[in-house]
């Protein structure tokens, strides 16, 4: 059969001036895109120095460095060539023009590269989410927390759970048929069992340490909370105004709110301004922006609930890790004795590089201080959680064993989730290596 | 339906063995003029290997054969010798049911069957070769050059195509004992560029019963009450056996592992793979090195026959190394060996050239069944025999096809799995290729096939009468199940588990609790007691797996969902980007029907299905032209 997918190419470095630009093309005329425009093909995954050429290999255009990645040894398993040109916009504007009139070739939609790796088997489900991850990442623990998943550490660890399940599978399933055969089912319940327990341990171990994955992933939520007017605004231009970690202020999606996200110690955290808490509220709109407030509270990693001369502690209403602050330190007024954890004044700085400390410990504690976790997403979570409730089923006393196969089965379809299909060929593999069968 | 009067008769089945019968059965009795074409009219309905029917998987599909109307439940009933039914300790949806079969009778059943029947015709002939007219199988040519013509041909030749004996280093071109191969067919086969393997199966050397010292040998009797295999069926006919069980020992196995150069199969003579659910006993001694004995089954292989079926130790071992082992093993000390063990190899082709009505893509008007598509046992053939006469008739005469999908029977997981995925050792039923197993039950088979039957005229008004009948009683035990209830209060008083919080009950959720069952219930309903207790057992199925199945018909929802996303005919999986070659060869080769049979195909990732997906979404015009 003709092959006649198309051969992509993109730009792969940003855009932009920069000292260096990286072209890839993949597909299976990579190989010409190299000959055309290098007059030959340097050796496979060794850097060479060329003389780059447009107009069908006419007019000189680079010096570059060009590598040749002959399939199925490359990123997406068909032929790649990097070519490392200097990054002008000129030169790359003119290279891809020169690529982009050659037949067979067009420019890679986005992503396409990977879904090329996804497709030839170079690279799983687990390893494109943790690209992704990767690609998106800002401070070193979403590094860390995403190359957990794209080295294949977090594949493994699943694809042992599926190995795992398979093999529980397989003994409940040899009992049901093959009941004649001599040694199959005597020891097959305790070991199902055992297994079964073994797994639910595991997982949801895993299950919990999922939390820490997420603040690995999204950041440190923290909220300032308070009544009006006690410098809620105030503190947190203080902080946002104190360093240069500062990744992105910007105001939120309404106007009551407003984030500041900062990279704290290597801990990516976001910190909201919320509107004042009263117990008794005015007008609807204020009830709205009350409202907000308390929705934000209840996702809040950390809340920071603040009181000043003007006005006392609000009750927040949620049970996260709070820090009581009392702000205006420069105001001489009575301050309440109860539980004050830290003076600051975000008029002249007093207490903020304090604060800011005591905060990144906090964030170190509550994301295990940046080791990665195995559930970083909502959907692996998901599956995670109906994998156990299927598995618990399965312990339940006197099920009879096609139920508890069948239990078995919808866990394992569960995990399977996370890397792909558990098949019958796979129980089948695993009762014939195990038990002899056959009269 | 049509007439076809320029042709000698309408389907032509080549074959008489269990996929054969079943596929001329299933042609005539849609009204086609069928014939068989065997070697023998006397070898019709021959069992070739172990004398037994059903099993775990396989009683299942004899079940569905039987609600389909098919010969092989009856023709075992009238021919068994001991039932078993498999399982009986365990629920339900795993219960096989098995018999011990009397070859001699089961072949006259199953000759009175094919002999008699309406609109078929048999003929004794050797196939040589096959009419072709613009491409399409017309008629087949007979070694002696006669030429018979007709719409469809069903290609049930076993293990006869190209069959070559293995007993050591001897090899005999046979299609199973003392019977010639079919050569002529297996060249022409190989000439149509259909992608043919080969594939091995064995037996075990056959023992004179009284020679055999059953002392100390452990015996098995069968079931008081048999679970006949067809709902017709309502008595025993034959007179019923035991069989009794033995062991290999270390020195039988130390005569194994000394001689093990001289097997066939580990001399490297045999180039076909065997079945790993049923290895030689060579297989066994190295592959499970640790076990020091294996069981050995003694089945009689008639109540007037002297032959018994030594079940456990198949090999392609030379005679006297099989006389030495045999004589080391418990009771058969000083046994009779009547015929030595032989392995056999034989051409199968890759089922993944067929679609899902088990037609020859590539070869229009030609259909295979049994062990031709790669699969072993009696009941996988009789399965697919059924399946493709029904549909060669379908072809020939413009009728309807007859279409079995995984949610309705164990029939429709087998052709599923091998148009789609292939085999690579002979494919044996199991249980738990089932996915929908809790529905698919041996009791159930006629609720869940019979309407097809009907509706594909393949079913007697005999079986039509006791369908509706049974059907009746059972709509009759659920709706009294559903309408009587209790209050706690009155449960207690009447001995049923008591849950004080003043619900009132139907005595069909008190019957999904453990331990209760309609004659529990009988006591307080005596109501309930009327309906057979083969159709109350199939209620108390149902309440036991009510919560399971009630998931697994959410499944199967979205399991047809896909299966109606239709591909086009004439898609062009080169134009699809981002598709794997590996992917996209595979799709080209098969060219599945479905969005659902692709997904079955080995390989094909759900990442390349959404590809596909939106290929098709995006070209809306070329599925239009499809």
């Amino acid at each position: 059969m003709p092959d006649t997918v198309d051969t992509i190419y993109a730009l792969s470095s940003g855009g932009g001036k920069a000292g260096i630009a990286v072209v890839r093309v993949s597909g299976s005329l990579a190989r010409v895109a190299v000959q055309v425009s290098c007059g030959r093909l340097p050796a496979a995954r060794m850097a060479e120095r060329v003389s780059v050429k447009i107009s069908q290999g006419t007019v000189k255009l680079d010096e570059a460095i060009v590598l040749w990645f002959p399939g199925p040894h490359s990123f997406t398993g068909e032929d790649i060539a990097e070519f490392h040109l200097h990054g002008s916009l000129g030169i790359v504007r003119l290279f891809l023009g020169e690529l982009g009139s050659m037949d067979g070739f067009r420019p890679a939609e986005p992503g396409e590269f990977t879904r090329r790796a996804l497709s030839n088997g170079k690279i799983d489900l687990v390893g494109v989410e943790g690209l992704n991850d990767m690609l998106a990442a800002e401070t070193a623990t979403q590094v860390k927390q995403a190359l957990f998943h794209v080295d294949g550490r977090a594949s493994e660890i699943f694809h042992a759970w599926r190995d795992q399940l398979i093999e529980a599978s397989a003994l409940a399933e040899a009992c049901i048929d093959f009941t004649d055969e001599e040694g199959v089912a005597d020891a097959a319940l305790p070991q199902i069992r055992d297994s079964v327990l073994d797994l639910i341990k595991i997982m949801t171990e895993n299950l919990h340490d999922s939390e820490r994955g997420h603040l690995n992933r999204q950041g440190v939520r923290v909220v300032l909370a308070g009544s009006p007017n006690v410098g809620k605004s105030s503190l947190l231009n203080a902080i946002a105004a104190r360093d240069v970690a500062i990744v992105s202020s910007e105001a939120g999606t309404t106007r009551d709110i407003v984030e500041v996200s900062l990279d704290l110690g290597g801990v990516s955290m976001i910190i909201s301004d919320t509107a004042g808490l009263r117990d008794k509220v005015d007008s609807h709109v204020e009830q709205l922006g009350i409202d907000r407030t308390h929705q934000r509270l209840s996702y809040a990693d950390i809340v920071i609930s603040v009181a000043s001369p003007d006005a006392n502690w609000q009750n927040t209403g949620v049970d996260s890790p709070t820090l009581r602050i009392w702000n205006k330190a420069d105001i001489t007024a009575p301050k309440p004795t109860d539980s004050c954890e830290m003076e600051v004044s975000a008029l002249t700085g007093k207490g903020i590089e304090e604060l800011m400390t005591l905060l990144a410990s906090m964030a170190a504690e509550l994301s295990g201080d940046g080791e990665p976790a195995l559930l970083v997403r909502e959907r692996q979570v998901q599956a995670v959680k109906a994998a156990i409730s299927h598995l618990k089923n399965a312990l339940k006393a006197d099920l009879p064993i096609e139920l508890i196969a069948e239990d078995l089965r919808r866990a394992a379809r569960n995990v399977g989730k996370l890397i792909g299909e558990v098949g019958t060929e796979d129980l089948l593999d695993s009762i014939f290596s195990k038990f002899c069968i056959g009269k | 339906m049509k007439q076809n009067p320029n042709t000698e008769f309408d389907v032509v089945v080549v074959g008489g063995g269990h996929a054969g019968c079943e596929a001329a059965s299933a042609a005539a009795r849609r009204g086609a003029r069928t014939a068989l074409v065997t070697h023998r009219k006397s070898t019709i309905g021959e069992m070739s290997c172990n004398p037994a029917m059903g099993g775990l998987g396989k009683g299942h599909l004899i079940r569905e054969i039987d609600a389909l109307d098919g010969l092989i439940a009856r023709a075992s009933d009238k021919a068994a010798i001991q039932y078993r039914l498999l399982n009986r300790s365990k629920g339900p949806a795993v219960r096989g049911p098995r018999a011990q079969i009397d070859r001699k009778l089961y072949r006259a059943a199953m000759q009175q069957e094919i002999l008699g029947h309406t609109n078929l015709s048999v003929i004794e002939a050797a196939v040589g070769a096959f009419m072709m007219k613009d491409g399409r199988v017309c008629g087949i040519v007979g070694e002696d050059g006669r030429e018979i013509s007709c719409l469809a041909v069903v290609l049930t030749t076993g293990t006869f195509l190209g069959g070559l004996i293995h007993i050591g280093e001897k090899k005999i071109p046979a299609g199973r004992a003392g019977e010639e191969p079919s050569n002529g067919l297996s060249r022409v086969l190989r000439g149509t560029g259909l992608q043919i393997g080969r594939l091995k199966t064995g037996t075990p050397p056959r023992l004179d019963a009284a020679t055999i010292n059953y002392d100390n040998l452990e015996e098995q009797a069968g079931d008081a009450h048999p679970f006949y295999f067809s709902t017709l069926t309502t008595h025993t006919h034959a007179p019923q056996v035991s069989c009794h069980i033995t062991h290999t020992n270390a020195a039988t196995h130390k005569i194994i592992s000394d001689n093990l150069h001289k097997s066939a199969m580990y001399a490297g003579f045999i180039e076909g793979t065997g079945p790993r659910y049923c290895p030689s006993i060579e297989d066994k001694v190295v592959k499970f090195a640790d076990r020091t004995s294996h069981q050995i089954f003694l089945e009689p292989e008639g109540i007037d026959d002297i032959t018994i079926y030594p079940n456990g130790i198949s090999t392609s071992l030379p005679e006297e190394v099989q006389d030495a082992y045999v004589h080391s093993i418990a009771g058969l000390e000083n046994v009779k060996i009547l015929q030595p063990g032989y392995a056999i190899e034989y051409d199968y082709v890759d089922p993944r050239e067929l679609d899902a009505s088990l037609a020859v893509k590539k070869l229009p008007g030609l259909f295979l069944a049994g062990q031709i598509n790669g699969t072993t046992g009696y009941e996988e053939a009789a399965a697919q025999g059924l399946v493709a006469g029904a549909n060669a008739a379908a072809r020939a005469c413009q009728l309807d096809e007859l279409r079995i999908d995984r949610s309705q029977g164990y029939i429709g997981v087998m052709i599923d799995d091998l148009v789609t995925r292939g085999v690579s050792e002979p494919y044996r039923m199991f249980t738990s290729r089932a996915e929908y197993r809790l529905l698919l039950r041996a009791d159930n088979a006629d609720q869940r096939l019979t309407p097809l039957a009907i509706e594909k005229g393949l079913c007697s008004q005999l079986r039509k009468q006791l369908f509706d009948a049974r059907t009746e009683q059972l709509t009759g035990l659920r709706d009294k199940l559903q309408t009587l209830v209790l209050s706690p209060h009155a449960a207690e008083a009447a001995g049923l588990p008591a849950n004080k919080d003043g619900k009132i009950r139907s005595a069909y959720e008190y019957l999904s609790y453990p331990d209760i069952d309609v004659a529990r219930l009988g006591l307080v309903w005596p109501e309930l007691l009327e309906t057979a207790s083969e159709l109350r057992e199939l209620v108390e199925a149902e309440a036991i797996y009510a919560t399971y199945v009630d998931r697994q018909k959410a499944e199967i929802e979205a399991f047809n969902q896909d299966a109606t996303i239709t591909i086009p005919e004439d898609i062009d999986y080169g134009l699809i980007s981002g598709l794997s070659n590996e992917v996209r060869q595979k799709l080209s080769e098969r060219r599945p029907e479905t969005i659902g049979h692709a997904a079955r195909i080995d390989g094909v990732t759900p990442g390349a299905l959404v590809l596909v997906i939106a290929h098709m979404r995006k070209y809306p015009a070329a599925r239009l032209a499809g």
